[in-house]
Order: structure tokens, then C-alpha cells, then sequence
């Protein structure tokens, strides 16, 4: 499970998507979203998660089946 | 631009994930006075529950908006494939919808909208209220085509559809619990479209993985109108396969006719008999959309603006979800409705502003598959609005599918579900 989003800073979570976009970041449906948004697209939602308030705590969610 | 306007273009252009939950913003009671714009959700299911939380979310409680459902709770077509396998049941895909009234300050209507007067912005509901509206947004889903098979009724119990979760669901799970072993589970596809692409398949591989185990020398034929799997085709193909021989698989199957009765398909150029069946019915807009006097494709589906989601022609009249006529890749999925709600719910509040829709829009699309209990597969796509088209398209390069199927996208698979069902309902 990745790390929470909220609160990390810009630069690193474009660098995060970045190795997703170039295939340096094992996935397996990231690599394939990321390369369909524009660079302008991507900084708009890194610059929103790294202005929320950074969480700290989260687990992963139960799941029930 | 103020911070409604910033956080509705992030949400738009952001992936569709639950994070954006946590802007959870003031939700407020509905204002006592009605200078408050209002909406008319029609349907809460992945569009207009998702419709109806982020009209209330973006607007921080200053648009009215009511959602009127026939249904007392939410039931999730999305994996409800493995209740047919036995694999989970109905109530893990239940939802309530209290959340979207209590937290979001939704005014919720257990009702069914019988007609729309688009002159007077009224609609009216079964149980005779009439409510006005100020914007209208229709996310009726599908339904299926009367008569368009010969002997088959509506919501047929010999013959069941399963293609909404619950009732029909647990009667074709029943069903197959109770076949012998030896036994003939037929599978019938309309042609294309129709809801949930791979659901068809998905729900061969699953009912397959409970008969290998529990009556082995059973069979399953999938008998697909279309001339090839339409979702997913090499994954499901070598899934197919790997269940060696239980399933086969039948192309360009025409069906003529039924006779529920004896269990019997006359197909174009077959009959077959199988102890259970299970017809999906070729599919349109919901009533309620092809009812009132909004563009046609095909006589089936609403033509919209892709960038409002308004019905062509008729501003302030938003269609969403299966009941839209797709443009070119996209498929009528929870996950899409999820995505048109969100682009409907910010289209609706600039026009409540003044302003134009985004004339960017972005929306994309993740649907797994279950091909046994556990493993997942994937497809994914990204659609960027083209204006020169006018419509959205899918991105080149970007999107596809698992390379193989794998227990972590199986548990992917529900987690995906968990947090849009939290997107659209929590």
C-alpha cells in the first residue's frame, strides 16, 4: 500500500508519477492512466494533494468479501 | 478563480480516486427559503448518487438538490458475479444511502419519476408529488428492450437476466446450486452495447471456478451475439481455456427466440437445451430518459454535449451514466458513471455561476474482472475531450490491460470497489 498523498510535497509526487509514466515504478494500472494526462493536467493534481492537510495514522481499509 | 471554482477543475481533471473525500466541507441542511438553486437527480446509482454528493460537496451546501430513487439502498452490479460463484454475497455489495441525506444534506426521495414537463421544470413521481426543478439530471441506467426476445418475459424467473444485482441475482445462484452434475449453464449476450462490457465473460470464468469444484462434468457454453469477446478478449480467451473444456465459447450466436419453459434458445442457426439460462437482454436508455422528448442514437441511448452532459438541445436537462449515447471506447461502467457525475456536477454549478464548462474535461475509466474466486484483470483508459470532434477521446498510448490475471489486482479489484462506493455514497 502506498503512503497517503495528502500533505506530500509537489516535487515528489511528480517525480512518483513520473516513474509510473516511464516505467521505472512497478504497476499495474498507474503506468497506463498517468500517460493520459497532459503535464499541466498532472501538476493541477499533484499541486491539490500537497495542499491538503497531511494525514498521519491511515491504515489499510478492511475489506470485506 | 475562488476556491470552489479551483477544487471543481482538480476534481475534474484528478484521478478518480476516493482521496478527494477528504474534502469534506460543510455540508449543510437545505436553506428554509428557495432562493437556493435547485436539482432534480433522477436515479442514484454510480452517476447520480456521485451527481447528487458533489453538487452538495462543491457547492458547500448552497445548491438545493434532490434525489429521487426508487430503490431503498444501493446494490452494486460491480462483483456481484461472485455471488453467482458463492464466492461473497449480496449484503457485502450493500450500501444504504443515509449518509448522502444526514451528512450531505441530500433530499432524499423514495419515489419513481413517471413524467417530465420540460416546459414547466417539473417532474412528477408515482406516488403524485411534483417537484420543480431549476436543472435536471436524468442517471436512469439501462433497461431492458420488451420483447425484444420472442417468450421471454420481463424479469423472466425461469429464464433469469442477473444483470441488476439482487433478486435476480440470488434466483440464478439458486438455480445453479441446484443443477446436476453434468449439467448445461448457458450464457446468452446481446449485441453491443450494453452494460458492464466484460461482465459477461467475468461471470462465465466465475460461475465456472464454483461448477469445476462442485459438479466438474458441467459445462458452460457462452453464447455471444457479437463476433468476438468484447471486453478484455485475449485475457478472457486464455482464461477460457484454462478452465479446459468447461467453457466454450460461441460467436456471432443470434437469438431468435426462447422458450423458458423447457429451457430451450433458438438461436439463428441452433437449439439448444441447457438446464440453466441466463439471457441478457439487449438493453437501452432507462424509461424515464427515452420517455420525455430528449435526442436519440439508435432509439436507445441520449445524444449529450460532452462537455455539460446536457441532453443535445435541451439545456438544463443533464443525462448520465449507461443512458448515454458512449462516445468512441468508452463503456457503460460504474466507474464511468462515476466519472460523468463529477463532470455534470461541475458543469451544473458554473452554470449556476454564469460560467461556462471546463472546456478541458478529462474522464477515465478502470473495470476489473474477476476470471476465478481470486484473480483480478483489468482495462484502462483516459479520454480527453477533442474539440474538433466535440466529443471525448480515448488517449493513444495510455490505458490497457493486466498483462496477466494475479491475486493483487483480485484484491485490487475490491478495493477499487470500496472506495468508489465511498466516493459516490459515504
Amino acid at each position: 500500500m502506498m503512503a497517503p498523498l495528502a500533505g506530500r510535497d509537489r516535487s515528489e509526487l511528480l517525480r512518483i508519477l513520473a516513474d509510473f509514466r516511464d516505467g521505472r515504478r512497478p504497476a499495474t494500472i498507474m503506468d497506463q492512466i498517468i500517460r493520459g494526462y497532459t503535464d499541466a493536467q498532472l501538476g493541477q493534481i499533484v499541486a491539490w494533494y500537497a495542499a491538503q492537510p497531511a494525514v498521519t495514522g491511515l491504515t489499510s481499509p478492511s475489506v470485506s468479501k | 478563480m475562488n476556491r470552489r471554482r479551483f477544487v471543481r477543475t482538480l476534481g475534474s481533471a484528478a484521478l478518480a480516486g476516493s482521496s478527494l473525500a477528504i474534502l469534506t466541507a460543510c455540508a449543510q441542511a437545505p436553506p428554509k427559503h428557495s432562493a437556493a438553486p435547485r436539482v432534480v437527480v433522477v436515479g442514484a446509482g454510480f452517476g447520480g448518487a456521485t451527481l447528487a454528493r458533489y453538487l452538495r460537496m462543491w457547492s458547500r451546501g448552497t445548491v438545493e438538490v434532490w434525489l429521487v430513487e426508487r430503490e431503498p439502498a444501493f446494490v452494486s452490479c460491480p462483483l456481484s458475479n461472485l455471488v453467482l460463484g458463492g464466492f461473497s454475497d449480496l449484503a457485502a455489495l450493500r450500501r444504504d444511502y443515509d449518509a448522502l441525506s444526514k451528512r450531505w444534506g441530500v433530499i432524499r426521495v423514495q419515489d419513481e419519476v413517471t413524467t417530465i414537463d420540460l416546459a414547466r421544470r417539473r417532474v412528477r413521481t408515482a406516488r403524485g408529488s411534483e417537484i420543480r426543478y431549476d436543472r435536471l439530471a436524468l442517471a436512469p441506467g439501462t433497461a431492458f428492450i420488451d420483447g425484444a426476445i420472442p417468450g421471454l418475459q420481463a424479469d423472466d424467473e425461469r429464464i433469469p437476466h442477473a444483470w441488476k444485482a439482487g433478486a435476480q441475482t440470488q434466483l440464478l445462484r439458486r438455480q445453479l446450486l441446484d443443477m446436476p452434475d453434468g449439467g448445461v449453464f448457458a450464457i446468452h449476450i446481446p449485441l453491443a452495447p450494453f452494460r458492464c462490457p466484460p461482465g459477461p465473460y467475468e461471470r462465465a470464468c466465475v460461475v465456472a471456478d464454483h461448477l469445476r469444484r462442485h459438479r466438474p462434468r458441467s459445462k458452460i457454453l457462452v453464447l455471444d451475439a457479437n463476433a468476438a469477446i468484447q471486453s478484455k478478449p485475449a485475457l478472457f480467451a486464455r482464461a477460457f481455456d484454462s478452465y479446459q473444456g468447461l467453457i466454450e465459447y460461441r460467436p456471432d450466436s443470434h437469438l431468435l427466440a426462447v422458450d423458458p419453459q423447457r429451457r430451450r434458445l433458438e438461436l439463428e442457426f441452433d437449439q439448444i437445451e441447457a438446464q440453466v439460462v441466463n439471457v441478457i437482454p439487449p438493453m437501452r436508455a432507462g424509461r424515464v430518459a427515452l420517455d420525455s422528448e430528449l435526442p436519440r442514437i439508435d432509439g436507445r441511448w441520449i445524444e449529450v454535449n460532452w462537455l455539460s452532459l446536457e441532453a443535445r438541445g435541451v439545456p438544463g436537462v443533464h443525462v448520465l451514466g449507461d443512458a448515454v449515447s458512449a462516445a468512441p471506447g468508452m463503456p457503460k461502467s460504474g466507474h464511468m458513471a462515476n466519472q460523468h457525475g463529477k463532470l455534470a456536477a461541475a458543469a451544473i454549478l458554473n452554470a449556476f455561476d454564469g460560467l461556462p464548462p471546463d472546456p478541458h474535461p478529462v474522464l477515465m475509466n478502470t473495470c476489473y474482472s474477476f476470471i476465478d474466486r481470486s484473480h483480478g484483470i483489468h482495462v484502462a483508459s483516459v479520454h480527453q475531450y477533442d474539440p474538433a470532434q466535440g466529443r471525448p477521446l480515448p488517449v493513444p498510448g495510455a490505458g490497457g490491460t493486466s498483462t496477466a490475471p494475479s491475486i493483487a489486482e483480485g484484491e485490487a479489484a475490491w478495493s477499487w470497489a470500496h472506495n468508489i462506493w465511498a466516493d459516490m455514497l459515504s
